[in-house]
């Protein structure tokens, strides 16, 4: 039957008005079976508009309402068959109109052609950036940037400012393409108001260096924030003002943009013992290295001032004095297309101090002695730092040109009861440091470029240090003993390079090839004044130093990244040719060629594992700073020498990581095996008398390192709590050689402590813990040390108030008298206005401990200090914006 | 509201007598529904297939591509596939950034049974796998005048309100099937592409073809340890936000803190007063 089969029954009456028309039948194909889920569609005659419509269901069924008179089409269709269309005439009638429609459609093959279109997206995503109209999402009521970029979709902004793009952090923040803050964005951020923002683009793969975008191993976030038109020029920013009698705190951040120029303003005063540096560590010392390392960025000028060995263990506020003061600018101006200046200045000023008493238990075979020390250090620091930078930067090419200069004054000055003598030490370093590098970059295609980069540094760091008080023995003339001593250092460095790579990156393959040469020039001198006490033996030669030092490295190396699946491969190798030249006396010459390997495998089966591992080979030559052979005071007590020879080091590390589960997960388990195992290795040799120690560098074979890390969290639903197991285990294994005897050390340490963590919804929390420590050493004796400590936090929230109660508790049982010492620390917090103005109320150490008492193991023995921790402090201040 | 799938029993298949209404729920659901699609799919034209791009602007926001296989009053929507888990990143402040996503390789899969009036929703709740079976919504479909070209196909335009959100719906009636993107169906024609007014949901049609072959759904999709309804989805809904800010709160080390933003207004499916 090629024609549709149609048996039209009239079921009703015609009136006036239609009242309500049912039309119902049943649809099949030709053969009579019966056809299910067919469109039925009510159209009106004249424009086909759809009135109503209905499926048919498994029986082939179909019903339809239709509440008007009129002429109408009835269309039925169903892939894989042709439609039928049956006319339809409704008249008026004051009655229901039922009718019933069957209808056979006739089989039609398959023509439905295959379409393929290009959706327009919801969000302009470009392939490497995402433009967001923040018009669109904001209500009106966002203050600053980040309450704009929360509502933004994709971005998401922490409680400490910290920004992510689905997740990941993001590296920069720019305004109007510009990198003002560096890693220190939130500054910018938090203070920029939402009113000025006009559109936020997301920048992905992001390098700093726009020639290389897509090319390196870049899976960076940055952001970009564009100004409206009107408002640029607007001056911005924050405060704090806040203090007690003794005590004051205050802060204050500027920031002026416009669009051929910006600058940024930040000062801070504090005696509170708060890090004046603060934010600005962030912008001046990054935690990792620039995207593209260059020959000398890993190679700091050691200093030779004196540290301070001996730590409490707890925040630096606890038991630091201070009196900071911190000012910087930062400004870009843009004078040309293409072309950017930015300079930057600072400047940071500190009074630190520091107490301590504590005795040193020296037993080894030979010799046994006690000695008592009590110390009060203080720290003075100024520090200067200028930074200009111009970039050109066309299409294809960038040329960016660095000059950097830094000076500082640091003075070290320690008054000490050496077994109740008096002992002075007064140190002071004035260091300045100059660097310059000019880099070229050059697109040569869409996967590759080529990049250039030249660099000179030169740094000093002369040291000048007076010794008084100490008994040097026979080592001044005779009646001398405790006169005040001065000694001189002249540290001084300066290295040009310069390293051509190629960056090559396509599909699932990555890689760089880099060719380079370093020259490096080092010099060291150091003797004792020979006024004075100096005349006698410390004015030898054995108490000298005159080293100069000529290296140069020529390398090329490959590095390549793999991802495939569920697997991805790093590693590459450099190959090194190195010639080292000492003067001190003798001459030392040295020529080396080395391969240097690293690999890096991961594997990551399922969303609940993950595993990876990593072979790392090391080597390195001794530089001057380890080289030299005559002593040089390292502290009152010590006098220490380096190496005396050129020497080579190996080392080998391997390190395996597993994970299974998610922090979303109930049950997360992360644990990771770390082994280090140095051939050979810089040991000391030391001769040791209670009123001085004699420390040389020697070369010694085989020291191993292998450490155990893991932690569990086990989240109970039913009490919204988690529970957490931490467990360390640490294997040590090297040798020394004390008053000429050499010995085996060996230490051993445990360390476990569980955690619990409420997490309610209400207005209260809290998290506490414990730990338990064990350390065991065994050198020229066996020395053990137990400790636990713990911690009790508590948060209540309340409305516009956050109160937190923070509690820490020490004890250290072979210590004294191994009593507990607990610190509690409360803070209020009273917001209004969310994002306005916020009172602070901040009381630290509120139990008033004076002191706290801890024990530490050495090869030789064990140290037992007491230190002096800041007094109960209040601080009562007022966060503002502008 | 909540039963362990072997713990619950199906008396019978559409096959043997009838599909059974979700009201009852029930056991073994791969194997039920496997044989029902190679039923369907034999006695039919062979199977309808329709991609779309899929955006959902939570946090983070998804965007993936989602598929649409129809035949004969079934169909399986595939959308929100891939890796779950949680991506950590430390900045330079030292802050620890965690980002945990609800999806794994399976994805959500809207599964849609016409004849037994029902739909089955299989997704994933921290990583354990859920069945909702609820009767097939209901949606009241505004039908609006206006067409425009999308694909090469003239598109009608519909409106409804569904599950606390304001849809616009492009429907082709030269694709003569009911179907549609998530839950999104019963037009006269395949919905191609579908928004809702506050941009939270946006799927784009992206290709269509045929093909004779049978589709069977792997029978994986819908094993699962826990059947649930429309009333334990909203709760589980409820408690996923809160569980999770809870879980990871938990085990983040001392002194770190996590900001809690605002999620509920998050989720797409936001009010279930209606079917």
């Amino acid at each position: 039957m090629k024609s549709a089969v149609v048996f039209l029954l009239v079921a009703g009456l015609c009136s006036r008005a239609l009242a309500q028309a049912t039309v119902s039948g049943y649809t099949s194909d030709l053969d009579g079976n019966p056809l299910a889920w067919v469109n039925v569609r009510v159209l009106s005659e004249p424009d086909s508009s759809l009135v109503a419509y209905a499926f048919s269901d498994e029986s082939g069924h179909y019903s339809i309402r239709v509440g008007r008179p009129g002429a109408y089409l009835l269309r039925f269709d169903a892939m894989a068959f042709r439609a039928q269309d049956l006319p339809l005439q409704l008249p008026e009638s004051a009655v229901p109109v039922v009718r019933e429609l069957n209808v056979a459609l006739p089989p039609s093959p398959l023509e439905l052609k295959e379409v393929v279109v290009r959706a327009e997206p919801a969000v302009a995503v470009g392939s490497d950036t995402v433009e967001i109209r923040v018009a669109a999402f904001a209500t009106g009521s966002e203050r600053v940037a980040e309450d704009l970029l929360k509502r933004l979709p994709g971005i998401e902004v922490g409680s400490d400012g910290g920004i992510r793009v689905r997740g990941r952090a993001v590296s920069k923040v720019l305004i109007e393409g510009d990198d003002l803050f560096d890693r220190g964005y939130p500054l910018l951020t938090k203070n920029l108001s939402a009113e000025v923002i006009d559109r936020v683009q997301i920048l992905k793969g992001y390098t700093d260096n726009p020639v290389l975008r897509g090319l390196d191993n870049s899976d960076a976030v940055a952001l970009n924030i564009r100004l409206k038109e009107e408002v640029r020029g607007t001056l911005f920013g924050k405060g704090f003002l806040g203090g007690s009698p003794g005590v004051y705190e205050t802060d204050l951040n500027l920031i002026r943009v416009r669009r051929q120029h910006k600058a940024y303003f930040l000062g801070n005063l504090n005696n509170s013992g708060r890090d004046a540096m603060g934010d600005l560590n962030a912008l001046l010392h990054p935690k990792v290295l620039p995207e593209a390392p260059q020959s000398g960025d890993e190679l700091p000028l050691p200093s030779f001032l004196p540290q301070q060995t001996q730590q409490t263990g707890l925040s630096e506020m606890r038991s630091r004095s201070n009196d900071a003061e911190l000012a910087s600018l930062s400004g870009l101006f843009g004078p040309l297309e293409g072309l950017k200046v930015k300079g930057h200045y600072f400047y940071s000023g500190d009074e630190q101090g520091h107490r301590r008493s504590g005795r040193e238990f020296f037993r080894t075979d030979s010799l046994s002695f006690e000695n008592t020390e009590t110390e009060r250090a203080r720290r003075v620091s100024v520090l200067q730092s200028g930074r200009l930078t111009v970039l050109y930067t066309t299409r294809r090419q960038r040329l960016e040109w660095l000059f950097g200069a830094q000076t500082s004054q640091l003075r070290m000055r320690r008054h000490l009861l050496f077994n109740r003598q008096p002992v002075s030490e007064d140190s002071r370093e004035n260091a300045w440091q100059a660097h310059s590098r000019l880099s070229y970059s050059r697109r040569l295609d869409s996967s590759t470029a080529f990049q250039l980069a030249l660099r000179y540094q030169f740094d000093r760091k002369p040291l000048r240090m007076r010794l008084g008080g100490i008994d040097w023995g026979t080592l001044t003339p005779p009646g001398t003993s405790g006169e005040p001593l001065w000694h001189h250092l002249s540290n001084r460095r300066e290295l040009a390079g310069f390293e051509a790579s190629v960056i090559r990156g396509r599909g699932k393959l990555r890689g760089r090839v880099a060719a380079g040469y370093l020259f490096r020039q080092s010099a060291l001198a150091s003797g004792f004044d020979p006024q004075g006490q100096g005349g006698g033996l410390l004015a030898g030669p054995a108490y000298r130093n005159r080293g100069l030092n000529r290296f140069s490295r020529l390398h090329g190396g490959v590095r390549f990244e793999f991802v495939g699946g569920a697997w991805s491969f790093q590693g590459g190798f450099t190959a090194q040719y190195l010639t080292n030249r000492f003067a001190e006396g003798r001459v030392e010459e040295d020529k080396t060629l080395a391969l240097v390997p690293s690999l890096t495998l991961k594997w990551q089966p399922g969303r609940s594992h993950f595993v990876w591992g990593n072979y790392a080979y090391g080597f390195r030559e001794t530089p001057l700073q380890e080289h030299y052979a005559g002593y040089l005071p390292g502290g009152f007590r010590l006098l220490q020498r380096g190496l005396g020879s050129f020497q080579k080091f190996r080392s080998h590390r391997w390190l395996l990581n597993y994970t299974f589960g998610d922090w979303g997960d109930p049950f997360l388990m992360n644990t990771s095996l770390l082994y280090t195992r140095n051939p050979d290795y810089p040991g000391s040799d030391s001769q040791v008398r209670p009123e001085l120690a004699f420390h040389s560098a020697v070369r010694l074979a085989g020291q191993d390192h292998l450490s155990w890390n893991s932690s569990y969290d086990q989240y109970v639903r039913g009490l919204k709590s988690n529970f957490k197991l931490r467990t360390e285990v640490q294997v040590q294994r090297y040798e020394s050689s004390i008053n000429g005897v050499s010995q085996q050390n060996s230490l051993l340490h445990l360390q476990v402590g569980p955690e619990l963590r409420t997490v309610f919804d209400g207005g209260f929390n809290a998290h506490g813990g414990l730990k338990w420590m064990l350390t065991r050493f065994r050198g020229s004796g066996l020395s053990r040390n137990r400790s636990q400590s713990g911690f009790l936090d508590l948060e209540f929230r309340c409305g516009a108030w956050l109160v937190e109660l923070s509690n820490e508790g020490y004890r250290y049982r072979d210590a004294g008298t191994g009593r507990a010492v607990w610190f509690t620390d409360l803070g209020m917090r009273y917001s209004p206005n969310p994002g306005g103005a916020a009172l602070r109320v901040q009381l630290s150490n509120t139990w008033n401990t004076a002191s706290l008492s801890k024990r530490s193991l050495s090869e030789t023995g064990r140290f037992e200090n007491r230190y002096a921790l800041r007094p109960r402090q209040l601080l009562v201040g007022l966060d503002f914006r502008f | 509201m909540r039963r362990k799938a072997s713990e619950t029993t199906w008396p019978a298949c559409r096959a043997s007598g009838g599909f059974p209404r979700v009201h009852g729920t029930g056991l073994a659901w791969q194997v039920v529904l496997c044989v029902l699609w190679a039923c369907a799919v034999q006695a039919q034209e062979g199977t309808l297939h329709i991609a779309y791009d899929l955006y959902l602007d939570r946090a983070p926001p998804l965007h993936c591509r989602a598929e649409l296989a129809s035949s004969k009053g079934l169909s399986v929507f595939y959308w929100n596939n891939g890796e779950g888990g949680s991506e950590i990143t430390s900045d330079d402040f030292g802050a620890l950034q965690i980002q945990v996503r609800d999806s794994d390789p399976i994805g959500t899969v809207n599964f849609a049974d016409r004849g037994a009036d029902s739909l089955y929703t299989r997704g994933s709740a921290f990583n354990s796998p859920y069945l909702l079976a609820e009767p097939l919504p209901e949606i009241r479909w505004q039908l609006d005048a206006e067409t425009r070209q999308l694909g090469g196909f003239t598109v009608h335009k519909a409106r409804a309100a569904f599950r606390g959100r304001s849809y616009t719906a492009w429907f082709c009636p030269d694709i003569p099937v009911p179907v549609g993107p998530w839950k999104l169906q019963g037009l006269p024609g395949a919905i191609l592409e579908a928004y809702d007014e506050e941009a939270f949901f946006r799927a784009v049609f992206r290709s269509v073809r045929q093909s004779p072959e049978a589709y069977i759904p792997d029978p994986e999709l819908f094993r699962v340890a826990e059947v649930i309804d429309l009333n334990g989805f909203r709760e589980l809904q409820e408690n996923m936000a809160g569980e999770l800010i809870r879980k990871i709160r938990s085990k983040l080390p001392r002194g770190a803190q996590l900001n809690v933003e605002e999620t509920s207004a998050e989720f797409l499916e936001r009010a279930f007063g209606e079917r």
